[in-house]
């Protein structure tokens, strides 16, 4: 268990031995579209990936065809070794198997309006996990705290803020004790002044071991918390590298003009 | 015959009503998710049903039903074949306002549930249900006071109704205008609360449903 009392499942030996998810040749149409031209990304155990890039380069679309959301045209997902995704998969694959190992953060938080924050942790612990409902309200009780909501387990979303929506959306996906975190733009939908939480908890969640993607125009978050860094742009990965090597020494014309357009600040 | 011993029909009316209501909610609902499914078997067939039903008149659908269908030698009763055809002819309409209602939850709503790998029974009556029901219910109640209005036309094949009873007391001697007015109010002594129901529901959600 790590700092936020989320499992990390994997045994240290086997976090060596394979990457905690890769993803090879994935491609994605929208009818004649091309969205996704070939991206290939791999995750150590514990690594936090963050992806930037111009809106409608595809980032969105890949980290849900990582959870299956979006069934990729071709390509391959193998997650801790084992393969969920081919084209030969498609008509086999277990998606809610696949599904309980990754957490999704969206962004417009989707949590369900006619539950209160406690009961949107619980729900899915108690109808996908098959916990108790006791088990499963401790558990919640526990996430709502460390994100900072302790005091709100009674509320509903309308009553929250944005911040503090997400924030529960963060709650529930770890309630499920998922191997993989996905973040679609967890802040984009969020007044500037409440992304600072949401961040924090996400940047301690990070530094507990999580396995984590992050789709995200905050540079500086991607530079404090992520391990490596891809910019995305017209399907294809344009150019990765650490933090320090994309945001300060851009090889590639395309990710310097869109880091000095997102802010100029970190350079 | 006197007026008051109009209201013997009541009971009919009801049972025309209420059966025929919960037929259609039942038929619905396969029909709501046969027009929402990707499966081309099961959304043309459910289209299919929806052109039929609301195609014919109900008038046609009971004298089809009643002199059509028999089992074995004996004949359909007026009330079973006009509860099979009103039934039938409401289910394409509250079939589709059950789509409607779950067309009109947000699709991140749909997505959550397959992201938190919920079941598809789960995510249909636990989470898009419950935000699906205030479109529906207004809908449904709607179509409801239609349903009552039309269980009218099952006297002319000799269901023993409020408008049978009322026609037999024109015939032997009654007022026609008084009859039929007393009759009158009884329905709106039904549908009067159901549409105070669906206005109720429609303002509490800021939808707006169509008169019956």
């Amino acid at each position: 268990m790590n700092d936020l009392g989320v499992s990390t499942n994997l045994a240290h030996d086997d976090a060596l031995t394979m990457s905690a998810l890769r993803a090879h040749g994935i491609l994605k149409s929208f009818g004649d579209r091309r969205v996704l031209n070939g991206i290939d990304v791999e995750l150590a155990q514990g690594e936090h990936l963050a992806i930037i890039g111009p809106s409608g380069g595809g980032k969105s679309t890949f980290i849900r065809c990582l959870n299956l959301l979006e069934l990729p045209d071709a390509g391959e997902i193998i997650v801790h070794g084992q393969p969920v995704w081919t084209p030969e998969l498609a008509k086999t694959v277990d998606l809610r198997a696949h599904r309980k190992k990754i957490g999704m953060v969206f962004q417009q938080f989707n949590l369900f309006p006619t539950m209160s924050a406690i009961q949107n942790v619980s729900f899915a612990q108690v109808h996908t996990l098959r916990r108790s409902k006791e088990e499963a309200n401790d558990r919640s009780k526990a996430l709502l705290e460390q994100v900072g909501l302790g005091t709100h387990l009674g509320h509903r979303p309308t009553e929250m803020s944005g911040g503090q929506q997400q924030r529960v959306a963060i709650a529930r996906a770890l309630a499920l004790d998922p191997e993989i975190m996905l973040f679609d733009e967890p802040t984009s939908a969020i007044d500037p002044e409440m992304r600072v939480e949401v961040l924090r908890v996400m940047k301690d969640l990070a530094a507990s071991g999580m396995t984590m993607i992050t789709v995200t125009h905050e540079l500086r978050f991607a530079q404090e918390a992520a391990q490596e860094v891809i910019f995305l742009a017209g399907g294809v990965v344009a150019e990765r590298g650490t933090p320090e090597q994309l945001f300060k020494h851009p090889e590639n014309q395309r990710t310097r003009q869109f880091v000095n357009a997102v802010t100029g600040d970190l350079r | 015959m006197t007026v008051p011993q109009v209201l013997q029909g009541l009971g009919v009316t009801l049972e025309l009503w209420l059966g025929s209501l919960a037929l259609a909610i039942i038929l619905a609902i396969p029909v709501a998710l046969g027009r929402r499914s990707k499966n081309r078997f099961a959304y043309g067939f459910a289209s299919l049903w929806v052109t039929i039903a609301r195609g014919l008149p109900p008038t046609v659908w009971l004298f089809l039903l009643f002199f059509g269908v028999k089992f074995g030698p004996t004949a359909t009763s007026p009330v079973i074949a006009s509860i099979v055809g009103l039934g039938i002819v409401t289910s394409a309409y509250i079939g589709d306002s059950i789509r409607a209602g779950l067309e009109s939850v947000e699709k991140g709503q749909w997505e959550a549930c397959s992201a938190l790998a919920l079941s598809r029974p789960t995510t249909y009556l636990r989470v898009i249900g419950p935000q699906a029901l205030p479109i529906t219910l207004a809908a449904t109640a709607a179509y409801a006071i239609s349903l009552l209005k039309n269980t009218a036309i099952a006297s002319i094949i000799g269901a023993n109704d409020l408008v049978y009873y009322a026609n037999t007391a024109v015939q032997l001697g009654s007022d026609a205008i008084v009859t039929f007015l007393f009759v009158g109010i009884i329905y709106l002594v039904f549908t009067i609360p159901v549409g105070f129901l669906a206005r109720t529901i429609e303002s509490r959600t800021g939808i707006a449903v169509s008169g019956a």
